[in-house]
């Protein structure tokens, strides 16, 4: 029998570049989905200031539960041998949705 | 807060964000070249917190901003109450990416590929704030206690 402990791994510096990475947009991409959805259902920033509205500090603090949340488990998940493409996936993921979630901020402020 | 306090904390607030954007460039552009250098990591993270001390010196003028000036600004200028409030959520989008970059470069600076993801997210934090700036600029022109 394998002794408690003996799955666990060390994650390489790749893994962690990919994990952090990942978490930081996973960041962005929570904060605009919420932004969205809130407009969505009639909360805008520009209309409701008066009325109740979602706190700054809790969105930015959900968002960064959900980047946590994506980072630890690509950290998990990822793998020495698979880390590589997976930063060349992530660069090339970036612009396109950090662009797109900063359209969504102009189109529902 | 009165309204000099918050003119004070606004002005700062403005010129250590453009000064924050300015040390974003350095990590950026020395990036681009082969290698990964202590002094780049070092650079990164002084320049994510130097984006990150505006923000939050933003959190504490927002209360005023939002009881004071937000109310007539959306009467009389309802276009630059909405750039303001892209302004805010894009000065998130510019510290998560600016801090995701210095920690990617502390932790995968030594692989090439984690060097140019960082390199990307440094120029997205980049971009980000400059329309953050600009943006701010043209609320600043406008907003102020007793609007």
């Amino acid at each position: 029998m394998k002794p408690l402990g003996a799955r666990a791994r060390v994650l390489d510096r790749s893994s962690w570049a990919v994990a952090v990475a990942a978490a930081g947009l996973a960041m962005v991409v929570s904060y605009a989905g919420q932004r969205v959805a809130a407009a969505l259902v009639g909360e805008s920033g520009g209309v409701l200031w008066h009325s109740v509205h979602t706190p700054y500090f809790w969105r930015v603090g959900v968002a960064a539960l959900h980047g946590s949340v994506v980072g630890v488990t690509v950290a998990l998940l990822v793998t020495p041998d698979r880390s590589p493409s997976a930063l060349g996936w992530l660069r090339c993921l970036a612009a396109p949705v950090v662009v797109l979630c900063g359209v969504a901020m102009a189109v529902w402020p | 807060m009165n309204g000099q306090a918050y003119a004070v904390l606004v002005g700062l607030h403005g010129h250590l964000a453009w000064l924050g954007l300015v040390a974003l460039v350095h990590p950026l552009l020395s990036l681009g070249s082969a290698g990964l250098r202590r002094g780049t990591v070092v650079s990164a993270w002084a320049a994510a917190l130097l984006v990150a001390l505006p923000f939050g010196l933003g959190w504490s003028v927002y209360p005023t901003y939002r009881s004071q000036v937000k109310p007539g600004l959306l009467v009389e200028v309802p276009a630059v109450a909405l750039a303001f409030e892209t302004k805010e959520h894009l000065a998130f989008f510019t510290v998560s990416l600016a801090v995701a970059a210095a920690v990617t470069l502390t932790f995968g600076g030594g692989a090439d590929g984690a060097r140019r993801l960082a390199r990307t997210l440094l120029a997205l934090a980049l971009a980000c704030g400059l329309v953050t700036a600009v943006l701010g600029g043209i609320v600043a022109a406008t907003a102020h206690p007793g609007f």
